[in-house]
């Protein structure tokens, strides 16, 4: 009898290319929220005033609306690979829970370095769109250029806080594959906090109080590998093609 | 060293038992049928092999090892059933070639042999294909991965009988060439009897019957002859099967022994069975047939 061994390290590796092969299709659904962002963050804000014969209109351009499209596409696509159809898959293949979580968590991060220095450049974009098909005149927010170490925290912050978002998804999706008791249960509890403003402080001592970025993406760096850490705990007993 | 040792395994599922309590051990390089009515625990036995699902009580060592949740035993066993999935973003194609990163013996030159010979497109997803198709390429893809424990849960379902006979064949060529430990669940033992060395039975989640086929044969017997006389015959034996034929004669099926060659002496019409058959009766609930609900 000759028994092959495989290390964790290259179960994990496989199917992390294995999964970044199988999932590519999602760039699409990325592509076409970043569209859609630019085409309606293009107008975010826009305020006007007059004084004597003159009107002075000031438009503001961002990203946010790009950025929150993807915030929700990471929580979704969190949660999607908790399905059963996805997870299933897996183990047609050399796969433990625990390799398969690993993986997961490590596909969602390359996705989400994708998306985030994707979203970051669709402001590039969409500056180029605007300075070409609008008349108005352009007062521009600093830019790589100007400040490039304050764009790469801007993007590292950007790549953590869709990593978490997809990981908020993936617990929830795990809760639900166990148990939609334990699923609805944990929304419940989201909510009362949220009534009762805990969820705020919470929010505030964790994303708002930031000397800088680099700190806020710590945090959220903590956050998301201890969310993974319990999905991965959770779904330890988790059957496949039952 | 066992390749797998099973030691009062149960599993329950919300109100049934599937298994109650199973033990055997299966040793190196052998086809083994696991064979059973509807319901008697294969899959769940499989899945638990397989360490998709954990049992919950008893022991089971697959290389010695537990199978739930160890990489060893997942590197070196495949189930394959009709459940196998698959992403529907890679075609077949793009699946075969992924599965050399998973499977250290990955054969693929067998793989894509096999797969022009079955003619199916390369270019197709997995959840597209018809089920007979379906069930032919996740064979494929079982064949070829050469794991040491390789397990087929009612791997022709769907098929059509040509591929069939061909599925036994290329499976039979595969194992002389690289043996290994080979675990086939079906109810049509007939079809797979030609295969098997071994059989494991299984009845309402306990293992009947773990044998050599030959030994499998020889358990049980038919007796036919005047009812009064298999009567007295077979007198204080197990019978698991009996039904009057034409009014006067009795058949009954029961479990073999040297008495019986006093009553071959006496004039009984004694039967060998073939190994679908004992299995059958051994595993029969009722003692008469379906003839008995029409009466």
């Amino acid at each position: 009898m000759f028994l092959s061994n495989s290390s964790l390290f290259s179960v994990v590796k496989a199917q992390v290319k294995y999964k970044i092969n199988a999932y590519n299709g999602l760039i699409y659904s990325l592509i076409i929220l970043q569209v859609l962002g630019i085409m309606l963050g293009g107008v975010a804000g826009s305020s006007g005033t007059s004084i004597n014969n003159t009107t002075i209109s000031l438009n503001t351009s961002t990203i946010d609306l790009s950025f929150i499209f993807v915030s929700l596409l990471a929580i979704s696509v969190g949660n999607l690979i908790t399905t059963k159809a996805y997870r299933y898959d897996d183990f047609s293949f050399v796969a433990t829970r625990l390799s398969s979580s690993i993986a997961n968590c490590i596909v969602l991060l390359i996705f989400s370095c994708f998306a985030g220095v994707t979203t970051y450049f669709s402001g590039y974009v969409m500056r180029l769109i605007l300075r070409v098909n609008s008349s108005y005149e352009f007062v521009d927010s600093p830019s790589i250029l100007n400040d490039p170490l304050s764009f790469l925290l801007t993007i590292i912050a950007i790549i953590t806080i869709l990593w978490m978002f997809s990981s908020i998804g993936y617990i929830a999706g795990t809760l639900f594959q166990k148990h939609k008791l334990l699923f609805f249960g944990a929304v419940v509890i989201m909510v009362m906090l949220l009534i009762a403003g805990t969820w705020v402080r919470i929010s505030e001592a964790i994303f708002v109080e930031n000397g800088s970025l680099l700190i806020l993406a710590m945090k959220t760096i903590v956050i998301t590998i201890s969310l993974f850490v319990i999905s991965t705990a959770i779904s330890k007993r988790l059957g496949v093609r039952t | 060293m066992n390749v797998i040792d099973c030691q009062k395994v149960s599993k329950g599922f919300r109100r049934t038992n599937a298994l109650e309590s199973i033990s055997f051990q299966l040793t190196d390089q052998k086809i083994t049928g696991v064979i059973g009515r509807n319901g008697a625990g294969k899959t769940t036995l499989l899945k638990i092999l397989a360490g998709l699902t954990k049992h919950k009580s008893g022991e089971v060592n697959v290389f010695g090892k537990n199978p739930y949740n160890n990489l060893m035993v997942s590197a070196n066993s495949i189930l394959v059933d009709d459940q196998m999935t698959f992403p529907d973003s890679l075609t077949l194609e793009e699946l075969l070639r992924s599965a050399p990163a998973f499977y250290k013996r990955w054969d693929a030159q067998l793989a894509s042999r096999l797969f022009q010979y079955f003619k199916l497109d390369s270019k197709q997803q997995h959840s597209k294909l018809s089920k007979g198709a379906r069930a032919t390429f996740n064979m494929i893809f079982g064949l070829s991965t050469r794991c040491e424990l390789t397990m087929f849960d009612e791997p022709t379902n769907g098929m059509d009988e040509a591929v069939r006979t061909d599925f036994y064949r290329a499976l039979l060529k595969d194992y002389i060439t690289h043996p290994r430990s080979i675990l086939i669940s079906s109810h049509h033992l007939a079809e797979i009897e030609h295969l098997l060395e071994d059989i494991l039975l299984i009845h309402n989640g306990n293992v009947v019957l773990h044998d050599s086929i030959d030994e499998v044969k020889e358990f049980a017997v038919a007796v036919q002859g005047p009812i009064a006389d298999v009567e007295r015959w077979t007198a204080g034996e197990k019978v698991f099967h009996s039904k009057i034929i034409d009014g006067q004669r009795l058949y009954v099926v029961v479990k073999n022994n040297l008495e019986l060659e006093r009553a071959r002496l006496e004039g009984a019409f004694i039967q060998v069975l073939s190994a679908s058959e004992v299995c059958m009766y051994v595993t029969s609930e009722t003692k008469g047939g379906i003839d008995d609900v029409f009466k």
